[in-house]
């Protein structure tokens, strides 16, 4: 089967229940926790060792209204008593058909913006950390 | 999808026809592209400048451009025209688009109007943004 570039229109994003948006774009950080343990012995060469992964999504898209899923936020993680429960589930990050990365994340920041001006549209960004394992699935071979 | 954005544009134009609008000063008078040869002024053309695809992960939004041209009477002066631009102006800002198969259009002017000669007539050129997600 030949390589395919991934490009153009495509992909999708299911952010965690209860934080809504209409998703333009995503993005994933994989950090694997590098601890530099550069010793006498290395002879001078630097030494890494990774320690553990941690996982950071963003999500974009417009700010939307007029429907029962379209809050933001969901409105107990923001009541007057702070609701972190609220703020964590699943999440799928989809970048082709078949190609994915999901786990179980936890939104850990969220903007929104809006401008007077016309052709603008609200933007919301919601910023995610994996609880736990990330499951890769990239189908080769589809 | 952009026979269906014309529809609605048209639709919005000439949403209002009770007497003392937009459309009552122009009689009706609303063409896509061009007016007839004999036309009779006043009145207005549109046309459908820009409509690209518009992705997001939930499908094909619209954000596309129209512009609509008011032709008036040169005899009758500018100001004339002008009325009928602001009638324009004052009915169609943020007013509802209905494109099918896309919910919550909406209508913005980004230009609300440049004025020049064109022959025998006065031109108000307008654009408008609309914007609708599938």
């Amino acid at each position: 089967m030949a390589t395919k570039n991934i490009t153009g229109p495509g992909g999708g994003f299911t952010t965690v229940t209860g934080f809504n948006g209409r998703y333009e774009e995503w993005s994933l950080a994989f950090d694997f926790g590098a601890v530099d343990v550069t010793a006498f012995d290395d002879n001078g060469w630097n030494n890494t060792d990774l320690t553990s992964c941690k996982v950071t999504g963003t999500a974009t898209g417009i700010l939307q209204y007029d429907d029962t899923n379209a809050t933001p936020l969901p409105a107990a993680f923001v009541a007057s008593t702070f609701a972190p429960a609220s703020g964590a589930g699943s999440a799928t990050f989809t970048a082709q058909t078949g190609c994915t990365v999901a786990g179980t994340f936890a939104v850990t920041s969220s903007n929104m913006a809006r401008s007077a001006k016309a052709g603008t549209k609200g933007s919301v960004s919601h910023t995610l950390e994996n609880q736990g394992a990330v499951t890769l699935t990239w189908d080769e071979t589809a | 999808m952009s026979q269906a954005l014309t529809e609605g544009v048209y639709g919005a134009l000439t949403a209002d026809q009770s007497a003392g609008t937009f459309y009552d000063d122009l009689s009706g008078r609303i063409y896509e592209l061009a007016a007839p040869e004999d036309a009779a002024l006043p009145h207005a053309v549109f046309n459908l400048v820009t409509d690209p695809p518009d992705e997001t992960f939930s499908g094909d939004d619209i954000e596309a451009t129209v512009q609509i041209d008011l032709y008036g009477e040169r005899r009758l002066g500018a100001a004339a025209l002008g009325d009928i631009q602001a009638k324009l102006l004052a009915e169609l800002q943020g007013a509802a688009v209905t494109v099918a198969g896309f919910i919550g259009g909406v209508f913005m002017f980004t230009e609300r109007g440049q004025r020049s000669i064109d022959g025998g007539a006065h031109r108000i050129t307008l654009e408008a943004l609309i914007q609708a997600n599938a």
